[in-house]
């Protein structure tokens, strides 16, 4: 348990020096060291002070989150005390790391308890919150909180309300027509998920492949080698895109809402570095 | 014999105890709490050759861990002013080991050329020689790494009979019909591009390229008969179809083969060259640090 300061206690000099000396290990980038002398730290708590309990765990979960271990970072900055100087500081980035790992809850529990003066980063990390989670009604909510004022994140406001527009104008393809489209057409199902080289490549093997084997049909009958061999592979093909057509309207869903869930994190991750660094 | 040893440093009277314990934590290969104890030396270093000393320390523990690439960004933060020539000299030759560990051949060439630059005694800078021979090896500049290790001979203290003999090894080791023969993949490509599977017998794969002219003939005859037998449009779709397959991956695997090739050409003569070089330091400088 953290203790108060006692005057004359040998330890709290020595761990103060021991965190100066973490402070130098953060400013060289060596995490590694300093997640090696946090846990020494951290193995007697009895003999640390309320304040340099919070430098401990701020170094180890600043550690953590430089190493992207995000998960290891937001348990040690969640420990620091708000009203410590490096409260505020921890909060956020908590916040961010939670946001991260997708622990959407758990950053909320965070933005509850309000920061003066921060009010406009709880509005954007609430927004990054709901537009992670593609709740574009409860995100148009918090935008029209946007004051675009604060040059720390003014830009990243205006680019939440981008991304929010892309995500709105972003087409609803349905994985049921692509799959009928490429029973109809070979191909025709992944020109109309977005991929128009993909689906004409298709299109060629599937109809070099039933032309052949219609040929055989045609001059050999339905018992010949080629009919077997050339209907067998056809078939294979067919299914097979008609399958891959409608799990390519799912994989470009994917694809698309990685892309667009990059930039939130970057557009939440840049006005921290700003307002803390 | 072995690169990575010999990173136990000594270091001035008032750090002794500490520098020691780091140096006990390294040999006993606790190295993240040697790093940490390296670095604490050099956080209360209060002039340029302790700090020295403590980062060549946890260089060396870097590179015992193998941890090669973060050992060389630690002597980026070497300070070089006002280092004696001997603490230069120690620096630069860890920076250039721990760079060439890491495979960052032309750091290391460039750590060892700014220690030649900097310290004119050669006494002092031809036990780091090594290290330059190993990089021009690996960089295939084998003439260069071939008048670095005739200066090794040159400059040690062995006697004349046995720098004779060296010399003659060298000689022989390196004389540029040894070199090898590194294909030209763009070479490889054309040769197939003419006839199917030659680029593959000239980066040294002849069953492979046999094999490669046989799929493509035969798909090439698949056609041939599909169109005597007048099944044109399996000729025309399936027939050219595998035959393009055969052609044109044929045209790019030969590619992917001459580079396979030159690697495996340049491990061969790399390989042995190492060993030498390294037994080699042995004899004429001591122990390989």
């Amino acid at each position: 348990m953290a203790q108060d300061y006692r005057p004359g206690d040998d330890s709290v000099q020595l761990n103060s020096i021991e965190i100066s000396f973490l402070n130098y290990l953060v400013e060289n980038a060596n995490y590694k060291e300093v997640l090696f002398g946090t846990s020494k730290l951290l193995n007697t708590p009895d003999l640390l002070t309320a304040d340099q309990m919070d430098s401990v765990c701020f170094l180890r979960g600043w550690s953590f989150y430089q190493l992207q271990k995000s998960d290891s970072a937001v348990g040690y900055l969640r420990k620091v005390r708000r009203n410590s100087p490096l409260g505020e500081k921890s909060k956020y980035y908590a916040v961010f790391n939670s946001i991260y790992i997708r622990e959407f809850d758990s950053a909320d529990s965070l933005l509850i308890d309000k920061s003066p003066g921060f009010e406009n980063l709880d509005l954007l990390d609430k927004g990054g919150i709901y537009l992670l989670k593609k709740n574009l009604a409860a995100f148009d909510s918090i935008a029209g909180s946007f004051d675009f004022n604060d040059y720390t994140m003014a830009a990243e406001q205006h680019n939440l309300i981008q991304l929010a527009d892309t995500l709105r104008k972003y087409p609803k393809k349905s994985g049921v027509l692509a799959g009928v489209m490429s029973a109809v057409v070979p191909g025709s199902g992944k020109v109309y998920t977005g991929k128009t080289a993909q689906g004409i490549a298709v299109f060629l093997e599937t109809a070099a492949l039933g032309l052949a084997a219609t040929e055989y049909y045609v001059k050999k009958g339905p018992q010949s080698a080629g009919f077997i061999v050339f209907g067998s592979l056809f078939t294979f093909f067919y299914i097979g895109n008609i399958w891959g057509s409608a799990l390519s309207v799912h994989v470009n869903r994917t694809e698309f809402y990685e892309r667009i869930d990059n930039n939130i994190m970057v557009d939440l991750h840049v006005p921290l570095r700003r307002i803390f660094d | 014999m072995c690169l990575c040893g010999g990173f136990l440093i000594n270091s001035a009277p008032g750090f002794a105890q500490q520098m020691e314990t780091a140096n006990r934590l390294t040999a006993a290969g606790n190295y993240t709490a040697a790093c940490y104890e390296f670095e604490r030396q050099a956080w209360l270093s209060t002039d340029n050759t302790t700090l020295a000393n403590a980062l060549m320390g946890k260089a060396g523990s870097l590179i015992m861990e193998g941890n090669y690439s973060e050992a060389y960004r630690t002597t980026g933060r070497f300070r070089y002013e006002t280092l004696s020539d001997t603490t230069v000299i120690r620096c630069r030759h860890t920076a250039a080991l721990a760079a060439y560990l890491a495979s960052d051949y032309n750091s290391a060439i460039a750590e060892i050329q700014q220690l030649l630059f900097l310290v004119n005694d050669t006494s002092k800078t031809s036990s780091s020689l090594f290290i330059l021979a190993l990089s021009y090896n690996e960089n295939r500049e084998w003439l260069k790494a071939d008048s670095v290790l005739q200066v090794m001979v040159r400059r040690s203290a062995v006697p004349k009979n046995m720098k004779d003999s060296l010399e003659e090894v060298l000689s022989q080791s390196y004389a540029p019909q040894r070199f090898p023969k590194l294909k030209n993949p763009d070479t490889a490509q054309k040769w197939s591009t003419f006839i199917p599977g030659a680029g593959h017998i000239y980066a040294g794969y002849v069953g492979e390229g046999l094999l490669n002219f046989s799929l493509t003939a035969a798909s090439l005859g698949f056609i041939g008969y599909e169109i005597y037998v007048a099944y044109y449009i399996t000729a025309f779709t399936i027939g050219s179809g595998i035959f393009q397959h055969f052609y044109f991956g044929g045209i790019n695997r030969a590619a992917f083969l001459a580079d396979k090739r030159n690697y495996r050409n340049l491990r061969d003569y790399n390989d042995p060259r190492r060993v030498q070089v390294l037994q080699m330091q042995e004899l004429l400088y001591g122990e390989v640090r």
